[in-house]
Parts: C-alpha cells; structure tokens; sequence
C-alpha cells in the first residue's frame, strides 16, 4: 500500500475510511460505504479539503470527455416536462439578496457531511437502500400479519387514482415540494429504475418520483408502503406507464417511516407479498 | 475552485445560445439563477449550453444512446427541480451539473443487470480506446490531452483503477476483480492516483 511514488505524506498507515477519498469523488463506493465517508468527512476539515481538491480534479476528467449532441427530442420533451414540474422550495432563510444559498442544507437534508462534492448536498441523499432488504422476511412476515388488523376493509385499490405522466401530477405534490421542511431521499430500485421521494415532516406527506422503471405487465403494480414499527400500511399503487411518474404517496407520514416500494399483483396488495424493490428511510 | 472560469469558458463557447446576444452568452451561474425563478427560456438557454457536455459525459459510462439520453433528461430534470438550492460558493454551475450527471450515470449502470455482467476484458480494452477519439473541438482536444498527459504519469494500476472507476462506472470492488488486486489496495490506488493528478493539473482550493 505504498508505493503511491510519494504523492501524498499521508499514505499508508491512515484508517481505512481516510483512504476513500479517491474512490469517493469517483463515486466507485457502495451507498454504505459513502455515507459512512461522509459522516468521517464531517468530523475532519483535513479530509474534507482534500476531497474538494480531488472533486476538481475530477472534473478536468469530465471536461477531457468528447461532448455529445443530443437529440432534438430530448429537448422539446424536457420542455414539455418542466412546464408541469414543480420546483423545490428554497431552503428557509434564504432570498436575502444576490446568490441563492443554501447553507442551511445540512441540517434539512441529512445528519451526512455536505460540502463535498461542488453541490452535493443538492443532490437526493440515498439513505438506508440496504437496510430494508437486511431483515425483508422477518419483516414482512410481521407487517403481512399486523397489516390485516390495521386496515380493515380499506379498498387498496381505488385509494389512488393511476399517473399517467409527469404532467397529471397528483394535487398535493406541490404543496409537498414547496413545503418549507421539504427533505428528499432516493433509492435505486432492484428491478431498475429510480425511486425519489419528497417528504415533508410537517405537513406528515409525501410524494414519490419514479424515474425509469421497469414497465409492469398489466397484471402487476408497484405498490407504495409506509412502514412503521414493524407494520406496512399500503400507500397506493403507481402505475408506472411512463418514463417518470410522480405520484402522492397516500396516508399520513410520521418522522422515520421507511417508505418501501413493492410489486404487487394488480390493484395491490393489503401487505407486502414480495420482497421490496426499494425502502428509503425518512429522518 | 480556480479551474473554473477555464471549463465556464469551454462550456459556453462550444455552443450556440438561440435567442442571445452575439457572443454575450449567459454563464450557467446566471442561468441557474433565473431557472431557480422558474425562467423556462433560461433552462433552455442552460440546456442548449451544457446538455452535449453531460451527455457526453453519461454516454462515456453508459455508451448506449437512447439509456444516455435518458439519464440526461433525468439529470436535467432533477437540475430544475433543485435550482432554487444551487449554491454558487460551493461551486460552479457546470461542476454541479456534471458531478450530479456521473452519479447518475453510475447509479444506472449500477441498477441495469446487462451493465453487472460486462465482461471484464472487453471492459479494460474498450475504456483505453476511448481515449484515441479525436475531437472536432480544438478546447476538447487540448483539454483532452492535456488530462491524458497527466493520466500518463500515474503507475500503470492507478491510471486503470481510476479511468475504470470514472469513465466506466466501476464500483472500486468491481476494479479489484478486473485488476486481480484487493479492494484496498484498489482504494490507495484509486486515492494515490487521484492526488497525483491534482498535482499534475495544478488543482488546489
């Protein structure tokens, strides 16, 4: 582990976690081992410099890369999709004169480091992919049983009404997203595809963005789940017809729910009756 | 951050902003203010600027065109969803866009099952060729040599553990297995490599 030709005079000998900054900016680590990066890189100014300076130097890799043009579609439909897509709201205490800022975005977002990577904290922080799929039988076995007493005779089905396309956005998602404790998580689903939700603690909503995931045949649904305790309580069903599909998540969120994403036959399920394909941890 | 003014530069002036001033553009820092307003003509002016760079960019990990595509109207969906957050002290606009651009890339790679079973070998071959394309663009190209100058000076391990790393997307255990080397010593590499670019290309904050 030395022969690093004398690039560094810290170099063999650091902790373990100190010598994931390369692999880090490359973004080469797994979501475990980069959240556990960045609480480490929250406690050391030493390690956060020298993460930014690698971040510009990642950069320069970007800018050698032969530019590419895209095709004529994919601008119009952007158009097409920004028209109809809410914007976040700024952080709170903000606004105040020239450049927008967002300082107070560690706290919002996550307990993780923030100043990483040029911006990083605007990006949707994975949270907790893996720690759903730790325990997914003892789990859903439990939710599946408890699930029965809590819902009754709700009909799953009709409890939300099918979006079709980023442009029918559900009536409550703005409000989500222009909310001022507005915080964001996503997750990659196993079955492809990517899940990001919008939630907001105070308003006790939340709202899921599906972005390419697998087409379902007509007989099967994703199916959106707040779990608490233990217990999965079904939060709609999303059919995903089109490439992104943002959908309001139904009934009421408490701080530090898993929302799970499930496939279900269609018009879902009263419980989980497959192994999540997502489970993002709210705070 | 003193790179920056250099790549603004380069973004802007490979592209061609309809509905501007001759020459005068924008810089992505002044569009990304207005986006954040809701100024659609400026998500377009932005997207006519830096759109060929982040798909580039994708497409390098990605290769296929239509997934890229796709990506990049992910990355730029998520760029007006999240302008009003922009924080211009932590860093350029094109800076934000390209970093939230390869994680994306990276997560989609990740995610689709035909990208797990690349072969190895045809992987290692095909990011070394990579670099023989020559661009129209004389910035690209200097620019382009100019990184691979640098990426030249690096051990032969560290040079393939952070170019499998960045331009293909590879998770640093997946570089141990093609390189037949631990995780950790690909995590050194990976770290040793990229300092000595940054003093190499002169980057420092």
């Amino acid at each position: 582990m030395s022969d690093n030709g004398g690039t560094s005079g810290r170099g063999a000998g650091l902790p373990d976690i100190d010598t994931m900054s390369g692999a880090y900016v490359l973004d080469a680590l797994s979501d475990e081992e980069r959240e556990a990066f960045e609480t480490r890189m929250s406690e050391s100014d030493e390690i956060r410099t020298e993460v930014t300076e690698l971040n510009d130097t990642v950069l320069l890799l970007a800018h050698a890369v032969e530019p590419v043009t895209p095709s004529a579609g994919l601008r119009s439909s952007l158009m097409d999709l920004i028209a109809s897509t809410p914007q976040l709201a700024p952080l709170e205490e903000e606004r105040a004169g020239d450049a927008r800022r967002a300082d107070t975005a560690p706290e919002a977002q996550a307990p993780v480091a923030d100043d990483s990577k040029g911006g990083e904290l605007l990006e949707p922080i994975p949270l907790a992919r893996q720690r759903w799929f730790m325990r997914p039988a003892v789990l859903l076995v439990g939710a599946a049983a408890a699930v029965g007493l809590i819902f009754g005779g709700v009909g799953i089905a009709n409890t939300v009404a099918p979006s079709h396309s980023q442009s029918q956005l559900a009536d409550g998602v703005p409000q989500i997203l222009s909310a001022s404790d507005v915080h964001t998580a996503s997750a990659t689903l196993s079955s492809g595809g990517k899940a990001t939700v919008y939630y907001s603690n105070k308003l006790q909503r939340s709202a899921v963005i599906l972005d390419g995931v697998t087409a379902l045949p007509s007989s099967k649904t994703y199916q959106l789940w707040y779990i608490r305790d233990g217990k999965a309580a079904s939060a709609g069903t999303v059919d995903a017809t089109s490439n992104s599909v943002t959908t309001e998540l139904q009934g009421d969120l408490k701080a530090g729910d898993t929302i799970g994403i499930t496939v279900e036959p269609a018009g879902g399920s009263k419980a989980p009756t497959t192994t999540p394909v997502a489970a993002i941890q709210t705070t | 951050m003193e790179v920056l003014p250099e790549m603004l530069k380069l973004v802007t002036r490979d592209s061609e902003i309809p509905g501007y001033d001759d020459g005068v553009a924008d810089t992505p820092e002044q569009l990304l203010q207005r986006v954040a307003t809701g100024d659609r003509e400026a998500f377009a002016a932005l997207y006519d600027q830096t759109a060929p760079r982040v798909l580039g960019l994708i497409k390098r990990l990605l290769k296929d065109h239509s997934q890229s595509e796709e990506v990049t109207q992910e990355v730029f969906l998520e760029i007006w969803q999240t302008a009003t957050r922009f924080d211009t002290k932590k860093g350029g606009a094109a800076s934000w866009m390209l970093t939230m651009a390869h994680r994306r890339a990276v997560d989609r790679v990740r995610a689709s099952q035909s990208s797990r079973d690349r072969d190895t070998k045809i992987g290692i071959r095909d990011f070394e060729a990579g670099y023989d394309q020559v661009s129209e663009s004389v910035e690209i190209r200097i620019e382009h040599e100019r990184v691979q100058r640098a990426l030249g000076r690096l051990t032969e391990l560290q040079r393939q553990a952070v170019t499998l790393a960045y331009y293909g997307g590879y998770s640093h255990s997946e570089v141990s297995t093609m390189l037949h080397v631990p995780i950790g010593t690909v995590k050194t590499r990976l770290r040793d490599g990229m300092i000595r670019l940054r003093d190499e290309l002169g980057v420092a904050s």
